[in-house]
């Protein structure tokens, strides 16, 4: 009886444990929450992206799919979505302008840019300046920088309100 | 009466606690699954282990200071690759019989060559031309091995695509970060004693890489040929030992180097032939052993650079 009285016991308590962690996992959240959807602004902006050095196809890339959105060598995303830029080449001091797709958010907005400068030029460092116009006036200005052999690469972060037409109370 | 209770009692206590056992044993197996990738090479297992990261779980067949050319597999190796999900091998001949190949072939496994792609430098040997396999001695050819070797974990494991994507992207730029450093240290070096001699010939792709041997088209000087085994090329002859011996005369190289994985008797006995010190060991087929400042292929690269540099200039 004591020998039983024992198992059942371990049962109990090993079960017990079992049944806590089990019945503890399962209540985790199963995915994330969904956040609100941020709201677009209207207005007419132009991302320019003028780099110091000719843009050249990175021998050091992650080529599994070509993306024929982008030159090769030259990457640009909008708030972590790729933007369409239209250029074969990009020479140094050529100017880039994006207007297409530029869906910027009321808030908190960033900028990914990535360039990779011709491997002859190992021993010079690099800029990328980023401006971004709206009606023609700069909302943004700033230079990412890579020191010699690195690949241009950086985030601009801003924050853009609301223009005063758009402000309904 | 006393005595059944007590045998019932048991037999129920030994099936619950079986049950718990196994329930948790399932559970901790489910987890614990992960797809085994095996590569010839340590420094391909490298690459893989970069990309997959906890992901998956990678083997290498060689162990560190272990050579390619001349290997024997085991009957250990053919068990590990049974276990493999993908297989992974140099290719261009390094596996000596091409036996990476062969175990994953008679195993009925996927296999990806991880040069495939690369502009192989050819070695010219008796008439024939031959493919150099040492292509890792260059980082933009591994640029192109981690490619290959990311095509084929995604295709094993598309369910974490990103995250290998995401890992082979630090990884390439990592390799970036190491062939500018390493052409900034190469550089301390006047061009006239940048003269590379080492036991075989490993180094082809780091010299026309970096510039060194200029007097042999920036191509490694050895008295091995490209291979240690009985291939066309491979192995040393007196015409190769003899025209080291020249070049080493008339360069007048600081130092000549002997390699991890190669018996370093033929470059001890030219160095004391033409009085030029050893220079120290440089990591050629294989990466260090564990725990070392060579056990990855960055750490490699970076040792044998310093060795090289420190020696030379």
């Amino acid at each position: 009886m004591r020998f039983l009285l024992t198992g059942l016991i371990w049962i109990v308590f090993v079960g017990g444990l079992w049944g806590y962690t089990t019945q503890r996992d399962a209540a985790l959240p199963q995915g994330p929450a969904q956040p609100a959807a941020p709201k677009v602004l209207s207005g007419s902006y132009v991302l320019e992206i003028t780099p110091s050095f000719s843009i050249e196809k990175d021998p050091f890339a992650l080529a599994l799919d070509d993306d024929a959105s982008q030159p090769p060598g030259l990457e640009i995303r909008l708030n972590g979505r790729l933007l369409e830029v239209n250029a074969e080449q990009i020479k140094r001091g050529q100017v880039i302008r994006i207007t297409k797709n530029l869906n910027l958010s009321q808030g908190f907005n960033e900028f990914y840019v990535k360039a990779s400068p011709p491997m002859a030029e190992t021993d010079l460092d690099h800029g990328l300046r980023v401006r971004l116009l709206d009606r023609g006036g700069p909302v943004v200005d700033q230079t990412v920088w890579g020191s010699s052999g690195s690949v241009v690469a950086g985030t601009v972060s801003f924050s853009l309100a609301a223009h005063k037409e758009e402000v309904h109370d | 009466m006393n005595f059944l209770f007590k045998k019932y009692a048991l037999l129920f206590f030994l099936l619950m606690f079986n049950l718990i056992i196994l329930s948790t044993g399932f559970t901790g197996a489910t987890e614990l699954k992960k797809p085994v990738i095996v590569a010839s090479t340590t420094q391909i297992a490298d690459f893989a282990r970069q990309v997959a990261g906890d992901q998956a779980l990678v083997k290498s067949i060689l162990a560190p200071g272990a050579d390619p050319h001349t290997y024997n597999v085991t009957p250990n190796d053919v068990q590990i690759v049974l276990g493999a999900d993908l297989c992974i091998e140099n290719g261009l001949h390094l596996e000596g019989k091409n036996w990476m190949s062969t175990l994953a072939k008679d195993a009925q496994k996927p296999l990806i060559t991880a040069t495939n792609g690369i502009q192989a430098l050819s070695i010219s040997q008796g008439g024939q031309s031959i493919p150099d396999p040492h292509a890792w001695f260059s980082p933009k050819n591994v640029a192109v091995y981690v490619n290959n070797i990311t095509r084929g974990i995604i295709a094993l494991d598309p369910g974490n695509k990103a995250l290998y994507r995401a890992r082979a992207k630090l990884f390439l730029q990592q390799l970036r970060v190491l062939d500018a450093w390493i052409r900034e240290q190469i550089n301390v070096i006047s061009p006239q004693q940048r003269i590379l001699v080492t036991t075989h010939d490993a180094f082809n792709y780091f010299c026309r890489e970096y510039r060194l041997n200029e007097q042999n088209d920036f191509l490694s000087i050895a008295p091995v040929g490209w291979s240690t085994g009985a291939e066309v090329g491979a192995g040393i002859t007196p015409e190769r030992r003899r025209k080291v011996i020249e070049s080493i005369k008339a360069s007048g190289a600081p130092a000549i180097f002997v390699e991890t994985t190669i018996n370093p008797k033929q470059i001890r006995e030219i160095a004391k032939e033409t009085g030029v010190k050893i220079g120290g060991t440089l990591y050629s087929d294989s990466m260090g052993p564990k725990g070392s400042a060579a056990e990855t292929y960055i750490g490699m690269m970076r040792e044998n650079t310093l060795l090289i540099v420190n020696s030379l200039k």
